[in-house]
């Protein structure tokens, strides 16, 4: 069995099969893909830290993000400016290189920069949502973001297919 | 770093135990060795941009080239691969709803990419099932099913197991089962794809209940006391049901007074868990009564208005809130200085909580005067006031009519307006039971402030000109504050149909100096434009995809309109072809693009309905050589309607009923039948109308004669608004007319009716309705206008020609501040003239013959027209007879070519689908439209039960004529379904 798997990791002409892309998860009806995540960690939009299985945290952030954006929906706060969505862009821009680094990774996961820049924009409304919801002292905040997050999760008819365990065998 | 999908898959595999750690740290130096070929950004590149070779759609291990799955892939051979159409691909399968799961592989193959797209279908799960040891005590399994179909229904989705495990261990858990082992797993089955979902259950050991410690005194001794909640040590531990029969004991308490009664239970499990050790804390509280003293109280509102047993607590909130609310009560009928203070007293073991109740004297609206309103008319407001002069003045009333007066004279752009208020006491010296006050209100009207200019700002994708047109706030109109927040949601609107779903409007105003004049701007921020990407269709069968596009007021490309799609979900549920019809979006990468899934589940093709029933009611019998009389007509009926719905996918549909009714009164047509088919062809030439053709057979029973009839017609009808509606006819028809009750002798009766026993009728008919009725078999509010038009010729291929009209006009009102009584009234006006032609009477003389066919022309009298008359036995006659006479000396009747129905009827519910109705109906049948003589209505009055069944409205009308006439009965009384008109 060993001596099979090297062989066939040393065989460079072998054909192998890459799961190119998947749906990770169902929020909403939104869906969130396995190009998603990669986006997601790729532009520097979600962090995974440090953690064993980075999809994982990720792919739960981009839940959580997508359960908040249901909500932010249902009660339009302000529209950023186009000027705070351009400094969303540029602060993505500048983790790259150059422009084809950049331009790289969008196509890697899928997305152009029209999509990039709505992401960010909508980012931008979740956070003004959370500002205008939450607008109390930083202890108090994050245990009712806590809270209130636990409850749109409870709610939120969340599909995760990440989760193997939460499937039948 | 792998792909996701990699990730999971060498996570799920669990390290490949088994593996030594030497062949890991090879494989791991091989794979850095070929370039980091295992990173996902890596592998995604090396096919980014090189050309596909092919493209395969699997299904479970087998390959599909099914037409719906194809069209939606926008990868294709031969085009260079891009990420962007695979996100795209895989958001479109997935939105089918028809997988589960979707993912995408790719293989070089000679520096060209094949494209794998791995589909996991949906698993209805047909069955739950347990196994495992679940015979042990305590374990329903029909419970714990339905705790699952309780919260996700018969077919739970396969991706709810995780959910649904835990519901089934809290289930077992409240039976005593604090750990149970319960391992889900899926039966899969393939064509049809379907699902058996089983939970391995075992229960594990059941907790039983071990030292039960009661703190505090319960009323009763302990024995008892555990009896009454079903305790007994070594018994299983069962969570819930001891917390239900706590809430008994809690509630039987305090039916008996013992309102603050308490208890609390508490379980410490042993280390095992196997054994709980209860405490149950008891606060029995004292025994309450509540008593009023001093002025009464009804007996009916004490328990509202002191509510300390539904609380289930008298602490001093609740009992201030109760002094209050006593208070309130009685200042609302007119006691201004009401006081009703309470007390609380503690005698042998007993509370005694006293409202000492004194309503004081009652204030009585001697003077309501109002005054400063020097542009508005008091005429403009005074019916919206609540006071009047010689109620009981209640401050709340006054308050509510300084609202209204303001709130109207802002609407009139006097921003400012402020109404004060005095209350003056009439007499020093009043009398003790009653005072006399003067109301006086003054309003201060400020400045009337008028619009200036109206601007916005921010508007790119709407013109000002239609921006403008949303907008009711004009320059020149009054301001009002009211109406400025309606433009800004009608402005948001209008963006939102367009597809800015997050486009925020602001109004900002700025004012003049003296506040007369205003200007408004509306500032807009209209984010980005979401189109329609894709609309998936899938679920239809039978029906074509064209007839639902159709339906649907989006397509690919537009704007994503939340009214447009509305519109959509109520057209496709106005086929009526489906069980549901849904669409939903759904949003994939783009945040700027949304798929529609219209899914959709079709209804069963044939439908089948059927009934019976009986019709009583009071019809004429000819009595040879005497005046006829009228009977009991007992007539039972039964129907049978067999539909075929969405022939050939094209919502086209074909309908056969018929009905039949057999009386008891003797004839040759006994049997009254109706045979009627109906294809229906909707949208006919791609218009909005709808073509029916209908083929009619049918034999009924008139007073004076039973007719035959085989017809075909040809309608066409279309809505022309959503109240308004028009319809086109071509008839042809059959008729033979027998058992004719008048005498050939007879000199009113007409030579057509001699010469013409059967006939063929060639007509065209039109008629235009408008139907505001809330409901069409038993409105309570709305207008019904018909009018129609028929004509007949011998050009068209009629042997009879003539031209006839009728109209109808309803109207249906609930009256104000009643019990849901409407009035309902109605007109009815028939008219008919024949064209000349020629013919031979029973002399050989040729005469002209204007006549129309008897069974053409009106009659009246009977359960839907005039109650109180028999069938058809409504008509003019004279002594002696006169040629224009719609009855004959036997009271038989004629019929007539002018036909006038009044009715008015109030309709009163008065328990549960019970009403009475009182009615007066007039109106008559005249020979000729001429003859239409007013002053000759017979008329009729009298009342009704109405009973609201599963089935429609059933009635009992008895009808009393008012000036009957020699040989006419006095009453005349009918059993029937629906309303009279």
């Amino acid at each position: 069995m060993g001596i099979a798997l090297v062989a066939a990791v040393l065989a460079g002409g072998v054909v192998r099969a890459e799961t190119i892309d998947r749906v990770l998860a169902v929020v909403a009806n939104q869906l969130i893909t396995q190009s998603d995540v990669t986006a997601a960690m790729e532009l520097g939009l979600q962090s995974a830290d440090a953690a064993a299985d980075p999809v994982r945290i990720v792919l739960s952030k981009l839940i959580d993000r997508e359960l908040v954006l249901a909500e932010v929906d249902r009660y339009a706060p302000a529209e950023p400016t186009a000027e705070a969505v351009d400094r969303e862009v540029l602060r993505v821009r500048e983790r790259f290189r150059s422009q084809a680094e950049l331009d790289a990774a969008l196509a890697r996961s899928g997305i152009d920069e029209k999509h990039l820049r709505e992401t960010l924009r909508q980012d931008l409304r979740l956070r003004a949502y959370l500002d205008q919801r939450f607008s109390t002292a930083a202890g108090r905040r994050a245990s009712l973001i806590d809270e209130w997050m636990t409850g749109l999760r409870r709610r939120g008819g969340v599909v995760d297919l990440y989760l193997s365990d939460a499937r039948p065998r | 770093m792998r792909t996701a999908g990699r990730t999971l898959h060498h996570g799920g595999r669990g390290g490949q135990e088994g593996k030594s750690f030497l062949l890991r740290l090879i494989l791991c130096v091989l794979c850095v060795l070929r370039g980091g070929e295992l990173t996902s950004f890596a592998a995604v590149s090396d096919y980014l941009g090189k050309p596909i070779a092919t493209v395969r759609l699997v299904i479970e291990g087998r390959e599909t080239t099914e037409a719906l799955l194809t069209q939606v892939v926008a990868t294709s051979a031969g085009q260079p691969l891009s990420m962007v159409q695979v996100r795209e691909t895989v958001a479109h399968l997935f939105s089918l709803g028809r997988f589960e799961g979707v993912s995408v592989d790719a293989t070089l193959e000679n520096g060209r990419v094949a494209l794998r797209y791995d589909l996991v279908p949906i698993h209805a799960v047909a069955r739950i099932r347990f196994d495992g040891p679940l015979r042990a005590p305590g374990i329903d399994q029909g419970a714990l099913r339905r705790a699952i179909v309780d919260r996700y229904g018969v077919s739970p989705p396969l991706a709810r197991a995780a959910d649904i495990t835990r519901i089934l261990a809290d289930a077992l858990g409240a039976r005593g089962y604090l750990h149970p082992a319960i391992v889900p797993s899926a039966e899969l089955e393939h064509s049809p794809e379907r699902a058996t979902l089983v939970f391995t259950i075992d229960p594990g050991a059941r907790t039983a209940i071990g030292t039960i410690e009661i703190v505090g005194e319960p009323s009763v001794t302990r024995p008892e006391f555990l009896a009454r909640l079903g305790l007994t040590t070594g018994d299983p531990y069962q969570r819930e049901a001891l917390n239900a029969r706590i809430q008994k004991y809690i509630e039987e308490r305090r039916s008996k007074g013992y309102f603050e009664a308490r208890m609390v239970s508490a379980a410490r499990l042993s280390a095992d868990e196997r054994v709980a050790d209860l405490t149950l804390t008891v606060a029995p509280g004292p025994r309450v009564r509540v008593v009023f003293t001093g002025d009464a109280l009804p007996s009916d509102r004490r328990t509202d208005l002191v509510p300390a047993e539904r609380e289930g607590s008298v602490d001093e909130d609740l009992l201030e809130d109760s002094s209050n609310r006593i208070e309130e009560y009685l200042r609302g009928l007119g006691y201004r200085d009401a006081r009703a203070p309470h007390t609380r007293a503690e005698t042998d073991g007993e509370l005694v909580i006293a409202f000492d109740v004194n309503r004081g004297q009652q204030f009585k609206v001697a003077t309501y005067e109002i005054s400063g309103n020097a542009t508005l008319p008091l005429t403009e407001f005074e019916s919206a006031l609540r006071l009047r002069d010689g109620q009981a003045f209640s401050d709340s009333r006054l308050d509510a009519d300084v609202q209204t007066i303001e709130d109207l004279y802002r609407r009139r752009g006097f921003a400012a307006a402020r109404v004060t208020r005095a209350v003056d006491i009439v007499t020093p010296t009043p009398p003790p039971a009653e005072v006399p006050v003067a109301v006086r209100t003054v309003i201060s009207e400020g400045p009337r402030t008028t619009v200036d200019a109206v601007t916005f700002t921010g508007q790119q994708a709407l013109s000002e000109a239609a921006l403008r047109a949303r907008a009711a706030l004009r320059v020149g109109a009054p301001y009002v504050p009211g109406q400025l927040a309606v433009d800004r949601d009608a402005i948001q609107l209008a963006y939102q149909d367009l597809g800015y779903e997050s486009a925020s409007v602001g109004a900002r105003t700025v004012f003049s100096q003296s506040d007369t004049h205003v200007a408004v701007v509306f500032e807009i921020h209209e984010g980005p434009q979401v189109f329609v990407d894709h609309v998936l269709i899938v679920g239809n069968v039978r029906t074509t995809t064209s007839t639902i596009e159709h339906a649907l007021q989006v397509k690919t490309g537009d704007p994503f309109s939340l009214s447009a799609i509305n519109e959509s979900q109520r057209r496709l549920t106005a086929l009526g072809l489906f069980r549901r019809a849904r669409i939903t979006e759904l949003r994939h990468g783009g945040e700027t693009a949304r798929d529609l899934l219209v899914t959709i589940e079709e209804a069963p093709p044939t439908t089948l309905g059927y009934g019976g029933g009986v019709e009583i009611g009071h019809v004429v019998a000819a009595q040879d050589g005497s005046v006829a009389g009228e009977r009991l007509d007992v007539a039972p009926r039964a129907f049978i309607e067999i539909g075929r719905r969405n022939v050939f996918g094209k919502n086209r549909s074909i309908n056969v009923f018929s009905s039949v009714a057999f009386h008891s009164q003797e004839s040759s047509a006994n049997v009254e039948y109706r045979a009627i088919g109906t294809f229906r062809e909707p949208r006919v030439f791609n218009t909005s109308a709808d073509a029916f053709i209908n083929a009619t057979f049918e034999q009924q029973r008139r007073s004076s004669f039973n007719f035959s009839r085989r017809s075909l017609s040809a309608d066409i009808a279309r809505k022309l608004s959503r109240v308004v509606s028009i319809t086109g006819t071509y008839q042809i028809q059959r008729t033979s007319v027998f058992d004719e009750r008048l005498d050939d002798a007879d000199p009113l009766k007409p030579l057509i009716d001699r010469l013409f026993p059967q006939f063929r009728l060639s007509s065209f008919a039109s008629s235009l309705i408008r139907d505001t009725r809330d409901d069409p078999v038993d409105p309570l509010r709305g207008e019904y206008t018909s009018v129609s038009a028929q004509l007949a010729g011998r050009a068209i291929g009629s042997e009879i020609g003539f031209a006839k009209s009728f109209l109808t006009a309803q109207l249906f009102r609930t009256l104000p501040r009643t019990n849901r009584i409407v009035l309902a009234a109605s007109a009815r006006v028939g008219v008919a003239s024949g064209f000349p032609r020629e013919g031979v009477d029973e002399l050989g003389n040729v005469v002209q013959i204007v006549a129309l066919p008897q069974s053409e022309r009106f009659y009246a009298g009977g359960d839907t027209t005039i109650r109180g008359f028999a069938l058809d036995r409504v008509g003019t006659r004279h002594i002696p007879a006169q040629v224009n006479d719609t009855l004959d000396q036997d009271l038989l009747p004629i019929g007539g070519n002018g036909l006038v129905v009044f009715n008015a009827e109030l309709r009163a519910p008065i328990v549960g689908g019970l009403g009475v109705v009182g009615f007066v109906d007039t109106g008559n049948v005249f020979s000729r439209i001429s003859e239409i003589n007013f002053m000759e209505l017979r008329t009729a009055v009298g009342s009704g039960v109405r009973y609201k069944s599963p089935f429609g409205p059933i009635r009992f009308d008895l009808g009393f004529k008012v000036n009957r006439q020699p040989g006419e009965g006095l009453t005349a009384w009918f059993i029937s379904f629906g309303q009279a008109f």
